[in-house]
């Protein structure tokens, strides 16, 4: 059973269309990617996913459950895990705070990722433990945005554009900390730096305009010139 | 020194109802307008509790508990259907709750001014320096350092607060992560109604129990709130001791002046520091102003330039033209005042259902045409050309002064500082006794003589000013027409869907909303100037801020997609509180019914549903 | 344009008003399907064979004064049950009918116009908030429609008045002038006093009218302390402070319930009052009633309908059979006598025409509940037999503080006057109207 299935969706903006008729597959254990230029759609296919922007036809699968419509914080608790793009930590709170009040939302703490586990994962966040979300560097930033998700143990990961703006020796952390959770937790990763996801992904989607143009293995898109070229610029 | 406690004790008091407000506007992003009237609920609850049980200490523990339940209530039936659409529907219904609470209260308790019988423990004083302090007063103080001690507690230690500022910064965020922000919002509205009813408690200590008494509160609290910052109990406690002592001290010191210095600090901040002392931005969601109508709206758009339209303009002249002959006489004294107030809510929508600006502000610039034509024909011609022009340039002068200050800002604190310039304007004109006849007003006001050459029309009768109104009011509303119906209209109108994408495509759209706002300011004006030497008689409550609420009821019941909307909302809204004042004393609670009623389930208005139901005819 | 038959329901609506609203498709009844209807015990009204005499009465009924104006209007109803029980006026059935006016100039100026025009009223009355009293008076000149009211005014609101326009109420000169007479018989050796007013016109119409009253007294000389205070104020103890300050022999008071309170009771812990003497007019029994036990004794202008007067007591035992409970304002009374008043002029005049109500009016004596007084002819004011101050403080029985000692001062040296003109019954002619 794939742990998550995305059907035909469309989502919409007010009026503006963004989504149209996008399809994935996402199977248990697999890293997969939604690869695609600024303002493809990559975004509001996650957050359509995650039930902020739901979409007005299609339908979306979660271990088998219907979750399109759902409210987001139910789909959260289901074990779907958002990290959004823009580093939106608590920016008032400290990075303890950030990953603490976490607790509530999983509150038998099941799973293995604790505050513990985290700071072992990242010792520089557990340095920065007492420092307040807006006095951290964009990378720190997105570290904790990636721990504070995971405190709720989620069996997906929606990762929405985690190296954006970041300098190459954060985006080696983080692509460090990709390894790591993939081992337990599925994947679904949204990106523009192609070179960044091919390594990691067992499978990708490429999305252009809102729609799905080309799908295959890292391998398959990393033989296709042509499609790198019309699609990702590269 | 005393006056220095004193400040402290009134301070202390009012940091207890602002917290509440800074919980609910931080938390939910909600300007709760009816926050004064659950202040005074809690007095009244205390009341009933020291009345019934003989023990104040009990109304202590009840009252904030009764008011803070209530406001879950309110929250869960009436604000969170709201949240997800603009602003300026929550701010509407928390006016309608403030009438319906008022009469609620009317209904248990009566009109008579009520006390509470203050506890043994609380009557003495002492002497301190050779001032003398009571002991009421530093229960007061004490209750409020120990609600700054209970709130810091609350939010910077315990996992509920944490939880509650997280929300507070990214809401959406928080419920993506798993959070039930509507829940936990409605637990936040109430701890700030119970901290309303907390200090509707201290309040009973010092002050006479009568709804009408916390109108004050709120824009104290208000103002506090906006100084010391949304999000930080810091700046609200600092705020509250700045304005605690500023009315203390100003009310001996320069009475004069005193309530004006608070709103010119108001402006100030909103203007220059819109984030208060230590405070956070408001987080607002861009939210369409016109409710999403599909692909109907652009075809609304189009439908308004049609012939259909202007047929439609001109049937409703006609039908004025001849509405004399039809209905009794004071029904044409009636119509002709909607007609003004007609002008007056169509100009409002000029700038709120084609430009998306939501403006409190517009009592002001109404005010300052209605005072100056009638000081002109009072004191200084009777020829009202004269008059009216004087009129025209003193209301745009005003319009132009808060434009040119308000533009800047956008959403909800445009709205916030256009409210504090009409306060601020209301408190200049209710001081300023020897031009305005302050409270009172001006009375007498001759009504129009109209020069022409050698020729003199006097209009005198009801009849005549019924047709000189529709002449003017007619002209006014053709001219908008072409206004909105040109270029620059559809400008508006994208500047309302999407500012930034307006900005992108290279107009300039500061520029756009300033004319706007001097147009709309031009024609309240002419409303302004109508109205006085209609009437006979203005008094400062013509300017009041919460006279600015009514143009957004009328158009929002008439319909804020169309131009003639609220007109049509104005005539309904007139027709029917004339007839609800005659049948029922409650009138209040029927009319915030209605509101609330008419905010809830018909967003759209009369014309938008009327547009709606003529296009689905269409399209069939 | 014809008239039409009209019928009247419980609270005053018109069935051909409502007519109107189906005619013209305005109105969904049922969107105002479940309002709350309050009977306020009007009595019903059945259409004899004669036409109502209507008449209009504007209050203040809904705001911060409401408690006043809804005391009031209590009166007046109780008036007309009376009226009407007992064969009505001429034979004709007396409809009141009550308007909001919410105690705002421009909502009065509507209501006002809409009894004229609609409900083709003969007689206008109303109010208590004195910018209102001025606005109904000028609709009413401008219609030509009898208005005549209980209010107390400022002299500045004298201007106003016109043939058809008449007061029975004291006024703030009368009310200032009863302090200093009170003060020359019980206090004459006092020097300094402190005035506390509402900083708006009103209050400082008292405070000039105290000076002058000072000034033309025995007591002249004395040395008179403004001390102005928001309306609304909430925290007074700056004032409270100056005052004690200042240290002076007397204080006096006008300021509505609603601040009197909220004074009377910050002031307590610096007890004022044991230190000097209070003297107060207006809504002396909604503050004695709100106050309750924690009352302060002071002396209190009181109308002639307060409770601690026997007639006022008289009216006091009819409202409590129809009320179950006491007056909460002593104008009660007076605006029982009011209707009766007009009752009386217009049995006199034999007709309900304006010109002929009004020259009964003119020189019309009555004696009723909040006492004797006479319509003078020119000014309209009225004259009275005397004016009372009363000390307040707690009588068995009552629930609220009366008058433990009454001083009756003879109305001659309180009214106001030209001082050189004299009518016919040799008392002082005012100002021309």
């Amino acid at each position: 059973m794939n742990e998550l299935e995305v059907r035909d969706i469309n989502s919409y903006y007010g009026k503006s269309h963004i989504l149209f008729g996008v399809s994935l597959d996402v199977a248990q254990g697999q890293v997969v990617g939604l690869i695609g230029r600024n303002g493809a759609g990559k975004s509001t296919t996650l957050k359509s996913i995650i039930g902020l922007v739901p979409p007005r036809q299609g339908s979306i699968t979660y271990q088998g459950r219907n979750i399109c419509g759902l409210p987001s914080h139910r789909i959260a608790k289901l074990g779907v895990g958002f990290v959004p793009e823009d580093r939106r930590v608590f920016s008032d709170l400290t990075v303890l705070d950030n990953l603490e009040i976490m607790k509530q939302v999983n509150p038998r703490g099941e799973g293995q990722w604790s505050v513990e586990r985290i700071f072992d994962l990242f010792p520089k966040l557990a340095q920065l433990k007492d420092n307040r979300g807006m006095d951290l560097s964009g990378g720190e930033q997105q570290m904790v945005t990636i721990a504070r998700t995971l405190m709720i143990n989620p069996s997906v990961l929606l990762l929405d554009e985690p190296t954006e703006g970041l300098a190459p020796l954060i985006v080696r952390e983080i692509k460090r900390l990709i390894q790591e959770v993939r081992k337990t937790t599925t994947i679904l990763l949204a990106e523009q730096n192609l070179r960044f996801v091919l390594d990691l992904i067992d499978y990708g989607y490429v999305i252009d305009q809102g729609k799905v143009v080309l799908q295959g293995t890292a391998a398959e898109l990393d033989a296709d010139e042509h499609a790198k070229q019309k699609y990702l610029g590269v | 020194m005393a006056y220095v406690i004193n400040g402290l004790t009134f301070a202390m008091m009012l940091f207890v109802l602002s917290a509440g407000l800074n919980i609910i506007l931080g938390f939910l992003g909600v300007l709760n307008f009816a926050h004064g009237a659950l202040f005074i609920l809690g007095a009244y609850v205390t009341y009933a509790v020291t009345q019934t049980l003989g023990d104040f200490w009990l109304g202590l523990l009840i009252a904030p508990l009764v008011v803070g339940l209530f406001g879950m209530l309110i929250e869960f039936v009436f604000l969170r259907p709201l949240y997800k659409r603009h602003h300026v529907y929550t701010i509407l219904l928390t006016f309608g709750l403030i009438l319906v609470i008022y009469d609620i209260i009317k209904i248990i308790w009566g009109s008579d001014v009520k006390t509470v019988v203050t506890p043994p423990l609380l009557s003495g004083s002492f002497t301190l320096f050779g001032e003398i302090i009571p002991v009421a007063s530093v229960f007061i103080i004490l209750v409020g350092v120990l609600t700054a001690g209970g709130l810091w507690f609350i939010f910077k230690k315990t996992t509920f607060g944490k939880i509650l500022t997280a929300i507070s910064l990214d809401r959406e965020i928080a419920n993506a992560l798993g959070f039930n922000v509507a829940r936990r919002g409605t637990l936040a509205f109430g701890l700030g109604a119970l901290l309303a009813g907390l200090a509707g408690v201290l309040g009973s200590l010092k002050l006479s129990i009568a709804a009408g008494v916390d109108a004050e509160f709120l824009i104290y609290s208000f103002a506090i709130v906006v100084i010391g910052g949304v999000g930080s109990f810091r700046g609200t406690l600092l705020a509250s001791l700045i304005v605690g002592e500023m009315s203390v001290l100003g009310g001996v010191f320069l009475p004069e002046l005193s309530m004006s210095l608070i709103f010119v600090l108001l402006v100030v901040f909103l203007t220059l520091y819109p984030r208060g002392m230590f405070g956070r931005e408001i987080e607002q969601m861009h939210v369409p102003v016109v409710p999403y109508l599909g692909n109907v709206a652009t075809a609304f758009q189009r439908l308004s330039a049609t012939q259909l339209s202007l047929l439609s303009s001109l049937l409703v002249v006609a039908l004025l033209v001849v509405a004399p002959l039809a209905l009794p006489k004071y029904w044409t004294y009636l119509l002709a005042e909607i007609m003004v107030f007609a002008l007056f809510a169509i100009s409002f929508n000029v700038l709120f259902g084609f430009t998306g600006m939501l403006s409190f502000g517009q009592a002001s610039i109404f005010g300052a045409g209605a005072y100056t034509i009638s000081l002109m024909l009072i004191h200084v011609t009777g020829n009202w050309w004269l008059a009216f022009a004087a009129s025209l340039v003193i209301s745009t002068g005003v319009a132009v002064i808060i434009g040119l200050m308000s533009i800047h800002r956008s959403e909800i604190y445009f709205g916030m500082l256009t409210m504090a310039f009409a306060m601020l304007f209301y408190s200049i004109i209710y001081k300023w006794n020897s031009l305005t006849g302050g409270a009172d007003g001006l009375s007498g006001i001759p009504s129009p003589v109209l020069k022409f050459g050698f020729t003199e029309v006097e209009i005198l009768t009801p009849l005549a000013n019924y047709y000189f109104i529709l002449v003017v009011v007619a002209i006014c509303y053709f001219i908008l027409r072409t206004i909105m119906n040109s270029p620059f209209g559809q400008v508006l109108l994208a500047i309302r869907e999407n500012p930034t994408r307006t900005e992108f495509l290279g107009l300039p759209v500061k520029k756009y909303k300033f004319i706007a706002f001097v147009i709309a300011g031009v024609f309240t004006g002419v409303a302004g100037a109508l109205f006085a030497p209609f009437a006979g008689t203005i008094d400062a409550l013509a300017s009041h801020w919460s006279k600015s609420g009514e143009p957004i009821f009328m158009s929002l019941i008439g319909g804020i997609s169309t131009l003639i909307g609220p007109g049509v909302g104005t005539l309904f809204y007139y027709v029917l509180h004339s007839y609800i004042v005659s049948i029922t004393e409650y009138w209040q609670l029927v009319m915030g019914s209605i509101l609330i009623t008419v905010v809830m389930l018909f967003p759209m208005g009369i014309t938008g549903y009327a547009k709606k139901f003529i296009l689905s005819f269409k399209s069939s | 344009m014809a008239k039409k038959d009209k019928k009247s329901t419980l609270m005053g609506g018109h069935i051909d008003r409502r007519g109107f609203f189906k005619k013209s498709g305005l109105i969904s009844a049922g969107a105002v399907g479940a309002t709350l209807f309050s009977p306020l015990g009007t009595p019903f009204i059945h259409a004899k064979a004669k036409e109502p005499i209507k008449v209009g009465f504007c209050e203040v009924l809904s705001g911060l004064f409401a408690g006043i104006g809804t005391a009031e209007q209590k009166g007046a109803m109780l008036a007309e049950k009376h009226i009407n029980a007992s064969g009505g006026i001429m034979g004709r059935p007396l409809k009141v009918i009550y308007e909001d006016t919410q105690c705002k100039a421009q909502d009065a100026a509507r209501v006002a116009k809409r009894l004229i025009l609609e409900e083709d009223i003969v007689a206008l009355h109303g109010e208590t908030c004195t910018s209102v009293t001025k606005v109904l008076s000028q609709v009413a000149r401008k219609y030509g429609i009898l208005h005549w009211d209980y209010e107390v005014d400022g002299t500045s609101a004298y201007k106003e008045m016109h043939k058809l326009d008449f007061r029975l109420g004291d006024d703030g000169p009368t009310q200032m002038r009863g302090v200093v007479r009170l003060a020359e018989r019980k206090y004459p050796k006092f020097k300094k006093w402190a005035v506390l007013v509402p900083d708006y016109a009103w209050g400082h119409d008292c405070l000039k009218d105290f000076q002058d009253a000072v000034a033309n007294s025995t007591l002249k000389g004395g040395e008179v302390k403004p001390f102005l205070h928001k309306f609304g104020e909430a925290d007074f103890s700056g004032i409270i402070q100056q005052i004690a300050d200042y240290q002076p022999d007397g204080l006096v008071t006008i300021s509505w319930a609603g601040d009197m309170v909220t004074f009377l009771r910050q002031q307590k812990p610096y007890k004022l009052y044991d230190k000097m003497v209070g003297f107060h007019y207006g809504n002396s029994v909604g503050i004695c009633k709100a106050m309750g036990d924690q009352m302060v004794p002071l002396w209190s202008g009181m109308d002639q309908g307060h409770p601690s007067l026997p007639p006022g007591k008289k009216f006091n035992e009819l409202y409590q059979k129809a009320y179950g409970e006491w007056v909460s304002e002593d104008t009660a009374a007076c605006y029982y006598d009011s209707l009766m008043i007009l009752k009386k002029a217009i049995e006199k005049a034999g007709e309900t025409k304006p010109m002929a109500m009004a020259k009964a009016m003119e020189g019309l004596e009555y004696s009723g509940y909040a006492g004797w007084l006479k319509i003078r002819e020119m000014s309209h004011l009225p004259i009275k037999k005397a004016y009372h101050m009363g000390y307040m403080g707690p009588v068995p029985g009552a629930p609220y503080w009366l008058a433990t000692e009454i001083v009756p001062i003879p109305y001659g040296e309180v009214m106001v006057t030209d001082g050189e003109a004299r009518d016919k019954f040799g008392m002082p002619i005012p100002f021309k109207s």
